[in-house]
């Protein structure tokens, strides 16, 4: 009987907290009612989850918007939203003057997130000196051995040279030194979890927001490499996510940017392991 | 009765002024790429340049644009790849012609053709998680390097270099079995010193068909070698090839020296391409026409043939073991996911079939996609290369035939990847000059798809209608049928097997193609294609997008389930044109009603 | 048909100074010929002086061959006027429907039996659907094919011996009911038995079509020939005289000399 009860009760909240979370929902999304038309996105790869999350939430509120999402990384959305293949260029760093001037772009950050050293969580390495990633990284230091972990070489893992985190890591962490030319190049932010949660020699880096439990990200100079610490700055290697446009967002566009940026989105961004900016 | 003295009839000239003008089309694309290769490289036709384009090092944050690493990776991983997968593949044909079991040959031939079904993706997503580790483990190094590259692109090109020495083979053997047989010769001993001299032209195809195959595929490259910007040292190493660089820096401003110095990859690429099959035709021209042009030596010691049959089952038994172990991993990973969610995810599958309810974490869209994108290419290819493989098998002489064959073999020449580039720097081209709304969209991918299996349509239709007798030509002829009833009445039924197994060719080349529709407007999310203007997704894309970018493990069962989709899909496109082909011999062999 | 109908010995065939070459190389060079109606008529001659080159000189079939380039003049009586074969507006097709081949080797259609009779009447000669099946049994007939067939149209054409399908060949020229009717050797690839089917088929033919029959063998030359012509290397042309062919030892010692 009190089995029964507890059940019902754990039901009825459940209910309750469900039918809260959608009433919040359908409020954001009171901006996209009866507007129809779509929206191309491209560009950052640490943004696409929140981006699909949210495109997801207003098509299926609003089946006359179509919303499409790619990838590429930060150089593609500069790209592609300054040649006006898509609406929204995300990059995973602040433009540069240049580029900014060049298109006229418009930027909107919505969240905040570090990028962090990523190691396989079976590696016995737990700390790193901010000095021991540059020697890592410009092939000086090869073998876990030397860090006091394991017998074992060094697999490096970096991104390519469209990538906004792979600039941001290169700027702060490497301050702009050599990387090693041996080193793996993958596509995504995403790819470089899977190719280091594969690889326990591996050692590569990501964004903040995608780390999980299938890679572990060592202490930077006795830092540990959380949103929190990136976002109180006792974590240095921060950038922003941003969204950009060709001129003043209008429409359709501007909606879908007030809802990234408002509560729900906010929520969204949270919920992906990012620190929304206020 | 029509008279004697009218005219060529005006249907006959309409039927041949529309061939012409499919082939004045080939000649055309050919004219657009080449063009726009050309026009892009030209920032950098200065030494200065020049020397930084053609140099050692690639730094774009440094300045450096070198693109040679990436050249002599493209060389290295094709030319190693081809040195695996060329005896594989001869070995794997004197098996079925009689080094083995005559009751294996038939099974063996048709697991080839299955193979060449597989599409790209899935092979690279089943190396990534099971070759890169068993490398990582077995050797040392990440396994993402050249080896584990090299290893799935033999087996990419290994059917190929099968078929294309069967078919030689099948020329050749039976004319020598019976002779060869009289005179006390063993069946080993026929193929080794009768008919594989005979047969040089049809290796040296192969290797070089093989080759192509290895040099211009951009995917298994981007997803198992590494992708290091640097020399390997040693098999164990990570490198970059020509077309892998492409897909990851297109992505650059598309007016800095990045972006134009992959124009020169292209150009490269598409060189080194086109100087091997080149360098074939000179070979084979240079040696006598003919199927018995070239006899090449082999050595004659008693110790070949035993060699031979050696190689023979060491083949036979693993290429098919490693296929098994692949589609058997895949298998294991994805049968699970199978079902109506991964198909359609939340969404009840009625309200997405009947209503285009949007489906959210389900394969719908991106089947939906892929299904349009072979559709669209179809109409656009199937015409046009059956047309102009028409019109250059029975109506072009001269000069002009000369000219639309060669820019075929141009086009047959350029790698996915290029096309893909083609496609993308044409829109923006487009959107700078006088159509600003130009965007990258489903009609585009489909366009460029088109481009690309254009050769293979073309090549078999015209190679099938050549193939057939002359005598047939001539009695169509002397009993008073005119040029265009000879060939679609007679000629096209007769040879409709092999245009067919070109059509197949092609769909299954359109609905496995990753690296095209890359560049040419597929995205992760976009719902089910409204129109043909929209962005879209695609199976192959999917599985390449979740195989690196799994959020979650039940992400990464979606992959392998995707994957085991797309194979189903091919399998079943496969399977429909090969129904079609024997019910359309049926019905025209039989004839109409004489009674 | 009854207009076409020429007396026997009418010239209905005037070949003048006929140059034809392939790729540059002359196969003929200046033939002069005359063929008179009825016959059937045999040109005789050794191997590679051109006899095939000649006879498909007359249906214009050698432009279907690479690299053929023809001069002279060529003139038939088709629907009893004299036409240049070569003339510019003349359409090769219905030329080749009026002038019926058959080949050395017999060359049925990969296609049922049936088929390979009804697609030239659908195909060149348009005629409608319901006139198919009588004119290829008329024409089956003839060629003496029609009891052997009757029961297996539908079978491909390829299954019959050699002596039907070459039969088969000359059914399916009949049925276009040509004026002309031309054979390469239209027993050479045949056994004895069926090459004396075929020949004594062409001499009931001969009532009604001008034949030019290309021949090897002397023996069937003298039993089908009502005339004979010579084509020596070079491109001459000799009528054999009638008397000669007449008396058996008097034609071998001028074949001899001949050939």
């Amino acid at each position: 009987m009190m089995k029964r009860n507890m059940l019902a009760t754990v039901f009825a909240l459940a209910f309750f907290l469900c039918l809260g979370v959608l009433s919040a929902q359908a409020e954001g999304l009171d901006a996209f009612t009866g507007k129809s038309g779509k929206i191309d996105i491209a560009g950052g790869t640490a943004h696409i989850p929140v981006m699909k999350e949210a495109a997801k939430r207003i098509m299926q509120k609003n089946p006359a918007i179509r919303i499409t999402v790619a990838g590429g990384g930060s150089g593609v959305g500069v790209q592609k939203v300054g040649e006006g293949l898509v609406d929204i260029g995300n990059t995973g760093r602040a433009l540069t003057p240049a580029e900014a001037a060049k298109y006229g772009l418009k930027s909107y950050a919505f969240a905040i997130d570090g990028v962090a050293v990523v190691l396989h969580p079976k590696n016995a390495v737990n700390a790193l000196t901010h000095q021991q990633v540059q020697d890592i990284f410009a092939g000086k230091i090869t073998n876990w051995r030397q860090l006091g972990g394991h017998d074992a070489a060094i697999h490096l893992y970096t991104r390519d040279e469209a990538s906004g985190t792979r600039e941001v890591f290169w700027e702060i962490m490497l301050k702009k030194g050599a990387l090693a030319a041996g080193a793996n190049v993958v596509a995504s932010n995403g790819a470089m979890k899977t190719a280091i949660a594969g690889d326990p020699d591996g050692i590569g880096y990501v964004s903040i927001g995608h780390i999980d439990q299938t890679v572990k990200a060592p202490s930077l100079d006795g830092v540990h490499p959380s949103q929190e610490n990136a976002k109180s700055g006792k974590y240095p290697v921060i950038r922003k996510l941003y969204m950009n446009t060709r001129g003043e967002p209008k429409g359709l566009v501007a909606s879908f940017i007030s809802y990234i940026q408002g509560p729900q989105g906010e929520a969204i961004t949270a919920a992906h392991g990012f620190i929304p900016t206020k | 009765m029509a008279g004697l003295d009218a005219n060529t009839g005006r249907g006959e000239r309409i039927v041949t002024a529309l061939l012409f003008g499919a082939s004045a089309v080939c000649v055309l694309c050919v004219a657009a790429i080449l063009g726009f290769l050309a026009w892009f490289c030209l920032p950098l036709l200065s030494w200065r340049e020049l020397s930084v384009v053609l140099s050692w090092r690639w730094e774009p944050a440094g300045g450096s644009f070198g693109i040679l690493p990436m050249a002599v990776g493209s060389l290295l991983l094709a030319g190693s790849a081809l040195l695996l997968a060329w005896p594989l593949g001869l070995g794997l044909c004197l098996f079925v012609h009689g080094l083995g079991p005559r009751r294996l040959a038939r099974p063996l031939l048709a697991l080839v053709r299955l193979m060449t079904g597989v599409p790209t993706v899935v092979y690279g997503l089943v190396a990534a998680f099971l070759l890169v580790p068993f490398v990582r483990r077995a050797l040392s190094g990440s396994g993402y390097c050249w080896l584990a590259a090299a290893l799935m692109l033999a087996l990419l090109a290994l059917p190929t270099i099968v078929l294309v020495l069967d078919g030689q083979l099948r020329l050749v053997e039976p004319r020598l079995r019976l002779t060869a047989a009289s005179l006390g010769l063993t069946r080993a001993q026929e193929l080794l010193r009768l008919a594989l001299p005979m047969s040089a032209r049809g290796l040296r195809t192969a290797g070089v068909l093989g080759f192509s195959r290895a040099l211009g595929d951009a995917l298994l490259p981007l997803m198992i070698s590494g992708n290091a910007a640097q020399l390997p040292h040693s098999p164990l190493d990570s490198l970059r090839t020509l077309t892998a660089h492409i897909a990851l820096v297109v992505a650059t401003d598309s007016q800095s020296a990045a972006y134009s110095s992959l124009f020169a990859c292209g150009l490269l690429l598409f060189g080194v391409s086109y100087t091997v099959n080149l360098g074939l035709r000179r070979l084979g021209s240079a040696q006598g026409g003919g199927a018995t042009g070239g006899m090449t030596r082999l050595p004659a010691g008693r110790w070949l043939e035993p060699l031979a049959v050696a190689l023979a089952w060491l083949s036979a038994v693993a290429v098919p073991a490693a296929l098994a172990v692949l589609l058997g991993y895949l298998v294991w990973r994805g049968a699970p996911t199978l079902g109506l969610s991964l198909i359609f995810g939340d969404t009840p599958p009625l309200d997405a079939l009947l209503r285009g309810a949007p489906v959210f974490d389900g394969l719908w869209p991106a089947c939906l996609g892929t299904l349009w994108l072979v559709f669209l290419s179809a109409c656009i290819a199937v015409p046009l290369g059956v047309a102009s493989g028409i019109h250059l098998a029975e109506y072009a002489t001269g000069r002009a035939g000369r000219l639309a064959a060669f820019c075929v073999d141009l086009l047959a020449g350029v790698p996915s990847i290029l096309m893909g580039l083609f496609g993308f720097a044409l829109i923006l081209l487009l959107r700078r000059s006088f159509w600003p709304q130009a965007n990258t969209c489903l009609l585009l991918s489909a366009l460029c798809l088109a481009m690309l299996v254009l050769p293979y349509l073309f090549s078999a239709t015209r190679s099938c209608l050549e193939g057939l007798p002359r005598e047939l030509r001539l009695a169509c002829a002397a009993l008073g049928l005119s040029r265009w009833q000879t060939v679609s009445r007679v000629l096209l039924p007769v040879a409709g097997q092999g245009v067919l197994g070109g059509v197949i060719l092609a769909i299954g080349r359109v609905a496995e193609d990753t690296a095209v529709i890359l560049l040419t407007g597929v995205v992760v999310g976009a719902g089910t294609p409204a129109s043909l203007t929209d962005k879209f997704e695609a199976l192959p894309f999917t599985i390449y997008y979740l195989a690196a970018e799994h959020q979650t493990p039940q992400e990464l069962d979606l992959a392998f389930g995707a994957a085991l989709a797309l194979l189903c899909l091919t399998a079943l496109l496969f399977g429909a044109a090969r129904r079609l082909r024997s019910g359309m011999a049926r019905r025209w062999e039989s004839g109409r009603s004489f009674t | 048909m009854s207009e076409t109908m020429k007396t026997d010995g009418d010239p209905v065939i005037e070949i003048t100074d006929l140059h034809v070459a392939f790729d540059g190389r002359a196969v003929l060079r200046g033939v002069r010929l005359t063929v008179a109606a009825g016959g059937p008529t045999v040109l005789v001659g050794r191997s590679g002086t051109g006899k095939t080159t000649l006879l498909r000189a007359m249906n214009r079939l050698n432009e279907c061959l690479p690299g053929c380039a023809t001069r002279g003049s060529v003139r038939l009586r088709l629907g009893g006027e004299w036409r240049d074969v070569y003339a510019p507006g003349l359409r090769p097709e219905e030329l080749r429907r009026r002038v019926g081949m058959v080949f050395q080797s017999p060359n049925p259609l990969p296609v049922s039996i049936g088929r390979n009779m009804t697609m030239p009447l659908e195909l060149a000669l348009r005629l409608p659907a319901a006139e198919w099946s009588g004119r290829a049994e008329q024409a089956l007939r003839e060629a003496g094919l029609w009891d052997e067939v009757r029961d297996r149209l539908n079978q491909p054409a390829a299954a019959l011996s050699g002596g039907q399908q070459q039969r088969l060949c000359l059914a399916r020229a009949l049925a276009c009911r040509p004026e002309f009717l031309l054979l390469d050797e239209p027993t050479a690839s045949l056994d004895y038995k069926a090459a004396r089917g075929v020949e004594d088929l062409l001499l009931e033919l001969a009532e009604k079509y001008t034949l030019v029959v290309v021949s090897h063998s002397l023996n069937q030359a003298r039993r089908l020939a009502r005339r004979m012509h010579v084509l020596r290397e070079g491109g001459q042309v000799e009528a054999v005289e009638p008397e000669a062919l007449a008396d058996k030892d008097r034609l071998l010692a001028f074949m001899d000399e001949l050939m």
